[in-house]
């Protein structure tokens, strides 16, 4: 109780304390608006830092369902994937735990492994993916050091009463999505309702077999908002929830006696429910406030089914039963003052308590509150040059948290708008995790414990972009793009083996990490074409170079290339779209300690995904269809090797990648 | 239009729903299921006889070094379900003054015995024939340090010489690092058992009943540790849980293409057995260390030889009991002739 009444208390009195304001953004390039870590919503070619952006439509042509399906096709990101536990990623070598995934800027909890399950996101109701490489911490604080991700859901202010929207989705691996929402308006307020089921039947090798590779799951996916303007006043208030139950058939046991299994049930909810403010008092200044709650709890239950009398018994087991909750309150304000036209600031705070209990985290002690200060400026005197300086202080409850300060340059040609520079340098850190904290999983395979003593992971990236607009004549532009990094990350957190022979884990600040990379891209758009196209190398430092005698880093190699071809009618309408969506993502190869202490090399195979969708409305747009083909090489499973787990299973050396080739169906209709 | 646009919809839903068991037909059989408790920590060793369907339960820590029994036999053998290491070091005189400090042996390579149970592929290995390195050689018997990685401080290093062997009985010295004169140990040869036991336990000393009788048991669930090859860039010391043979008189074959109800004494006739005392070994089931999960492969027969000369065959159907917990061997056996 005493929880939330600090927590009411904080909040009401920093909401008297907000004010605020607003500027408008000028000629683009790209034409679209940015809001992730920005003083006011800029168009992305005015942003000091350097964003990637997916849109609904590109979403849409894909046939893709959640962030993974999305994610895998871009550069400078690597995707793994476990059949319970789900898909997770690298951004700039960097893993998943360092990236932090908003959705309507409310950072997601429930992480498993460090990593949210990129599969837990899904698409049908997003309007644009915004994409930003390297540490975005001033604003977003922890986990925000190798980038962000921000997944900004549709809003619409309808002209009309009311806007009802049905989807649905069939891949031919047993995907079977459907979904439907509608936005209402009464009394000056839109009331939007969406609710969506996606489910997956499961996949096996062995059809016989109850047993499955990939588990069979379904998600249901819901949400509800109100949006409000009062004069200049924007109000929303947003609730999502997630529900999935993933099911893991056991092994059958079948002897003259009897016929039994283990099942496995994963049970996930999530519950998020935000409010927002955003209020511009006049041109120069606006302030918003974004408060919310956010609930997450994953539950395994296990039953022993009797496949004789098809009865399902609960294992009355503490280690076959588990449970783990998270709770966040967060509350993110800012004011923003475009105080000249040469001078901008904007000040804020950022408060997250935390908690978190179940049979895994040691009792009474999941609890971990961060209050934060930020402040960054933008200096424009310079012609040319906008200078983005800022830094965030804050104080957590739990460990001595670090002084985070960043540096943002931009230098746009003002004259002919057709080259842009970016360069910046940002420290991030990654709190440790309560779990990294305070785990306590004891049971007969397994000895890991939290250390409460683990400092905070810390970073220093530096990013350096350059974008030009070659015109070569009125239709034919092409866009270039050279994006170069490098991160090193300090103290990071690692689980260590204390006895192998119990398998006694903790975890320690151990570890360095460093990764330098550079990027290449060429886009274009002419007559009906539309293509992108890049090349990308990942650099990941070695640790054991002095040992192996090789490289100080490993390289990996990705290309990537996206086609569009619109057949254009006669009134100059686009009506359909074939793509093609191709990567080519390099072998990726590390080294690591075996059980005897020996440095192996560790490596996953190349592969490449080739997609092919063709797109159509009709119906006045009202109806609109995609039909592909996925995985056109058929890529099941990735051959790894060197990895310390492997002789566990006594079967082959591979990490599964996907079901294999399919063909999906996909379409949305809107009355 | 408007019924069209149903129909997928009614499709999409009708059709995605989580696959329900059909009730199985139990097959018939006539074959012996039991099943065993290795305890919490593996510490159980449990002795089973095929002939009488019985168990009887040892304690994996009342020993640590065994010492074979039969007339002829000199082999000796570390418990490798526990944490014990040996070294051989150069020193042949046992009471040469050490230096004090303990680290002067370690640049000597620790062994432990390989999992079959021969004598040549113990840690130990022929003490008798033991050659020093420095060229003086002859039947020199060279001094082991035995590391009990369990215990910690002076207790943790035992000073090992064998001395003799005859067909009774085994004499040895042997002390703690810091103890320079000892007196002889004699190891009567008890020749009821395989082996007979020894613990360096309140100051070293024989242990009467670390396994039954010989002619009562067949196989042995137990921990041990082995070295693990497969699907490994260089070889693992591991400790597995698995099935050791009584070394007097069993051997075990596999079958893996025969199904368990079709095997009998015709399609066993000529398999090849093996008398190694991990012939059955821990490979029948595997483990993953991400999911923690055992799996038992119920397509493994092992056909066994017993100690009365009767002919066996035997599976394994899981690895968990009703509340799964690990540890619980269920197996399935009977027998072919």
């Amino acid at each position: 109780m005493k929880f939330f009444k600090t927590y009411l208390l904080t909040l009401i009195a920093l909401f008297i304390v907000s004010n605020a304001t607003a500027q408008i953004e000028d000629t683009l390039i790209f034409k679209a608006q940015v809001i992730t870590g920005e003083i006011m919503p800029t168009d992305a070619s005015r942003s000091v830092q350097n964003v990637r952006i997916i849109t609904a439509k590109n979403i849409e042509r894909q046939g893709a369902v959640n962030l993974k399906d999305v994610l895998s096709k871009e550069l400078n990101v690597r995707i793994s994937n476990d059949n319970i536990l789900g898909s997770s990623m690298s951004l700039q070598g960097i893993s998943g735990q360092n990236v932090k995934i908003l959705l309507d800027g409310v950072p997601l909890i429930g992480r498993e492994n460090g990593n949210i399950d990129l599969n837990q996101l899904n698409l049908s109701n997003i309007e644009r993916i915004e994409i930003i490489e390297g540490p975005l911490s001033v604003i977003y604080g922890t986990d925000a050091l190798g980038g962000v991700i921000n997944l900004i859901s549709k809003k619409i202010l309808l002209n009309k009463p009311s806007l009802f929207t049905a989807n649905g989705y069939y891949e031919t691996i047993g995907q079977y999505n459907i979904g439907g929402g509608g936005i209402v308006k009464l009394n000056n307020m839109d009331f939007a309702a969406n609710i969506s089921r996606n489910f997956f039947s499961g996949y096996s090798i062995d059809k016989s077999s109850r047993e499955m590779l990939w588990k069979p799951k379904q998600q249901v996916f819901g949400n509800f908002s109100i949006l409000n303007e009062v004069g200049k006043l924007r109000i929303r208030f947003k609730t999502d929830i997630f529900n999935e139950k993933i099911e893991n058939k056991g092994p059958a046991v079948v002897n003259h006696l009897e016929g039994y299994a283990f099942d496995e049930y994963y049970i996930t909810n999530r519950f998020v429910n935000s409010l927002s403010l955003d209020h511009k008092i006049n041109n120069n200044n606006y302030w918003n406030l974004l408060s919310s709650f956010s609930f997450y709890q994953r539950d395994k239950i296990t039953y022993r089914m009797d496949l004789v009398n098809v009865k399902p018994e609960l294992v009355q087991n503490k280690d076959a039963n588990s449970s783990t909750s998270f709770l966040n309150f967060m509350t993110r304000g800012s004011y923003n003052v475009a105080y000249s036209r040469k001078f901008n600031y904007q000040l804020g705070f950022d408060i997250n308590l935390n908690s978190g209990f179940g049979t895994k985290i040691e009792s009474d002690k999941g609890r971990m509150n961060d209050y934060a200060m930020f402040a960054c400026a933008e200096f424009k005197q310079l012609k040319n040059f906008i200078i983005k300086p800022g830094f965030r202080a804050t104080y957590n409850s739990k460990y001595p948290a670090p002084f985070i300060p960043s540096i943002q340059i931009q230098f746009r040609d003002s004259a002919r708008k057709n080259f842009t520079a970016r360069y910046s340098y940002g420290k991030g850190f990654r709190a440790p995790s309560l779990k990294e904290l305070y785990l306590n999983f004891v049971d007969y395979n397994h000895n890991i414990h939290g250390n409460p003593d683990l400092r905070s992971e810390i970073s220093n990236n530096h990013n350096f972009a350059m974008k030009y607009k070659l015109k070569i004549n009125k239709s034919l532009f092409f866009f270039l793009e050279n994006n170069n990094y490098y991160n090193h990350i300090y103290h990071q957190i690692a689980i260590v083996s204390v006895d192998p022979s119990t398998f006694t884990y903790t975890y320690h600040n151990i570890d360095n990490f460093k990764s330098i990379g550079s990027n290449f891209n060429i886009a274009t758009q002419f007559n009906n074409w539309n293509i992108s196209t890049g090349a990308a190398m990942i650099g990941v430092y070695n640790n054991a170079f002095r040992i192996v005698n090789k490289s100080k880093y490993n390289y990996t190699p990705e290309f990537r290339t996206q086609i569009t071809y619109s057949l254009i009618t006669k009134k100059k309408q686009t009506k359909t779209n074939l793509s093609l969506y191709y990567k080519y993502n390099g072998r990726n190869i590390g080294y690591a300690l075996n059980e005897t202490r020996d440095v192996v090399q560790t490596s996953i195979q190349d592969y490449q995904i080739l997609d092919l969708t063709a797109n159509r409305s009709f119906y006045n747009k009202r109806l609109n269809a995609t039909i592909g083909c996925k995985n056109l090489f058929n890529i099941k499973t990735l051959n790894t090797s060197g990895t310390s787990t492997s002789f566990h299973s006594g079967g082959g050396t591979s990490t599964p990648f996907s079901v294999g080739r399919s063909l999906f169906a996909q379409f949305n209709i809107t009355i | 239009m408007k019924t069209k646009l149903i129909i997928p919809f009614l499709l999409l839903t009708l059709t995605s729903c989580f696959k329900k068991d059909d009730p199985i037909v139990l097959p018939l059989g006539g074959s012996e299921i039991n099943s065993c408790y290795m305890g919490p920590n593996y510490e159980n060793q449990m002795y089973f006889d095929l002939g009488t369907n019985t168990f009887q339960q040892r304690q994996l820590s009342d020993w640590d070094l065994c010492f074979e029994s039969t007339d002829n036999g000199k082999g000796v053998f570390i418990n490798s379900g526990k944490n014990i290491v040996v070294r051989k070091i150069s020193l042949y005189n046992l009471n040469e003054t050490f230096a004090s400090d303990t680290d002067f042996f370690k640049k000597y390579p620790e062994m432990v015995d390989a999992s079959n149970g021969r004598t040549s592929t113990s840690a130990i290995g022929d003490w008798s024939t033991y050659q020093l390195p420095d060229g003086r050689g002859g039947t020199i018997y060279g001094i082991y340090i035995i590391e009990l990685r369990y215990l910690s401080g002076a207790d943790r290093y035992k000073r090992l010489q064998i001395t003799g062997s005859n067909d009774s009985e085994f004499s040895c010295l042997i002390n703690n690092l810091n103890t320079i004169n000892g007196n002889i140990t004699i190891i009567p040869k008890n020749k009821t058992q395989n082996y007979s036991y020894f613990t360096f336990k309140n100051g070293g000393e024989i242990v009467h009943n670390a396994e039954p009788n010989k002619e009562s048991w067949d196989i042995e669930f137990t921990q041990y540790k082995t070295i693990i090859t497969k699907n490994t860039p260089t070889p693992i010391l591991y400790q597995v849980k698995g099935v050791f043979s009584n070394p007097n008189n069993v051997a075990v074959g596999i079958d893996s293409t025969n199904k368990f109800e079709d095997i009998n004494a015709y399609t066993v006739a000529s398999l090849w057995y093996s008398t190694d005392r991990d012939a059955i070994g821990y490979e029948w089931k595997s483990y993953d260390i991400t999911k923690g999960l055992y799996t038992v492969n119920s397509k493994i027969n092992y056909i066994i030889k017993d100690t009365e000369g009767h002919l066996y065959k035997l599976r394994f159907l899981d690895f968990y009991d009703k509340m799964k917990i690990s540890g619980n061997p269920k197996f399935e056996f009977a027998r072919i002739k």
